[in-house]
């Protein structure tokens, strides 16, 4: 069982096998209301810890989203482009934005 | 109208967006007004990017005042939310806070304030969708906003003396058969501020709302005057500036979308109905369909066509460059040209 860890902004990673999961806080989704597109990075995509790698707009507000670690990005989360919604729906669990080696 | 920042102006300024901690005589460390002196969106865009990435906004608020010229130039914003015109009749205000302190109604109420403080009669308020009516119908402001990791800043515009024919004209979407995720706009109303009183300025709007945030934030009623390509003041503020006029960022981050539409072309004695498909995904195409009757193109030259529609950008000139380039592989035969070309100028009048 991997633990979450959380960010001192918004986002939290679970890590298993060297592949971390990112996500968005229950904070974080119940604030930016309903999100209506998420954009991600590209798979192969490599980022540092802090480094901003997408955003997710809800109606008229766009907020950026923060790498709590370094990596390559290795997966996204194709549901979420017919399905934004999951985000606020299940941000632990169906909600997940991304996958990275770290 | 281009005016020349004082020396003293742009040394104060200088000194603030470098060290925001310099303690000031006269601008307490409260906030901070700040009127661009372009209208170029690109340029006024820039400097948001530019406020929100390097100003320590935790000593200081900011609030930024900006209109856009004229001749119609298509912009991306970073924030969400949908498509607006802008003239000089449309004003523009951003709100630059720490993420902490990010609030859109607190905003938008200052600015209701401040145009009744103006016009005590005007019949104006704030809706849940941020939105300001004026006479509970029509629409005088929309926002928008960005969120990052520190700092936020919302925008907002304000419906002065704009052109409404051409606002309506230029927000009507000439695309019919585009299907995609995108968010529904929602249609509105609007009214310029100067149909309900014509002695109403932008100048006299923009001064009202800097009054009050000066009053709200115990500072001198003072406009700092910037210049949005002045380097020295904001360095790395030009790469900003071409950035947004990129087509990568301008059409390159379109979210994907597909196009399922008829071509009605006029061939010689026959009316031609070709249904086209297209998946359109960060402004490339992704698959192409045209239904053309058999044998009217040969189909070693369709399939041409589709190869090299497929990965290119959903843009007129790039698929005009295209096909030029194409048809000049193709045998002379005048017939088969006028084909080509008449399907060819459909194809591009899509995009």
């Amino acid at each position: 069982l991997s633990a979450r860890k959380f960010t001192d902004k918004h986002e939290w990673i679970s890590v298993a096998n060297g592949i971390g999961t990112v996500g968005i806080t229950d904070f974080a989704q119940e604030a930016l209301g309903d999100v209506v597109y998420c954009s991600l990075p590209e798979i192969g995509t490599k980022l540092s810890k802090h480094d901003e790698f997408g955003a997710l707009e809800s109606v008229k507000a766009a907020s950026e989203l923060y790498s709590p670690l370094t990596g390559e990005v290795t997966e996204i989360n194709g549901a979420l482009a017919d399905n934004p919604g999951l985000v606020n729906k299940s941000c632990y669990q169906d909600g997940w934005l991304i996958k990275m080696t770290v | 109208m281009v005016l020349q920042p004082s020396l003293k102006n742009c040394f104060r300024l200088s000194c603030v967006l470098r060290t925001p901690k310099a303690g000031f005589r006269s601008t307490a460390s409260g906030a901070l007004i700040i009127q661009s002196v372009s209208n170029d969106v690109y340029q006024n865009l820039a400097v948001e990017d530019w406020i929100h990435d390097h100003m320590d906004l935790e000593k200081r608020q900011v609030l930024f005042l900006w209109r856009k010229q004229k001749n119609i130039k298509l912009a991306r914003r970073r924030s969400g939310g949908g498509t607006v015109y802008h003239d000089l009749g449309n004003i523009n205000l951003t709100f630059f806070t720490t993420r902490k302190k990010y609030e859109r109604m607190e905003n938008l109420k200052l600015v209701v304030k401040a145009l009744k403080a103006l016009r005590p009669q005007l019949d104006i308020h704030v809706t849940d969708r941020y939105d300001i009516l004026l006479d509970r119908h029509y629409k005088i402001s929309g926002t928008a906003a960005k969120l990052g990791g520190t700092s936020a800043y919302h925008h907002c515009t304000l419906l002065c003396n704009a052109d409404k024919f051409v606002l309506s004209s230029v927000l009507k979407s000439p695309y019919k058969g585009l299907k995609s995720n995108a968010t529904p706009s929602v249609p509105a109303s609007v009214k310029n501020l100067f149909e309900e009183d014509p002695s109403l300025t932008s100048e006299m709007l923009l001064d009202a709302i800097a009054k009050e945030y000066a009053t709200q934030h115990q500072i001198d009623h003072h406009i700092t005057l910037l210049n949005p390509a002045d380097e020295t003041l904001l360095p790395g503020i030009n790469n900003k500036t071409k950035e947004l006029q990129t087509w990568e960022w301008v059409y390159g981050k379109t979210p994907k979308f597909s196009i399922s539409t008829c071509l009605n072309m006029a061939y010689k004695d026959s009316l031609l109905d070709i249904k086209v498909n297209m998946d359109v995904k960060h402004g490339r195409i992704e698959v192409c369909n045209i239904d053309l009757p058999e044998q009217w193109l040969p189909p070693a030259l369709y399939s041409k066509l589709v190869k090299s529609l497929t990965g290119s950008k959903f843009c007129p000139n790039e698929t005009t460059t295209l096909v030029t380039t194409l048809l000049r592989v193709c045998p002379q035969d005048d017939e088969l040209h006028s084909r080509w070309n008449l399907l060819c100028e459909n194809m591009i009048m899509l995009m």
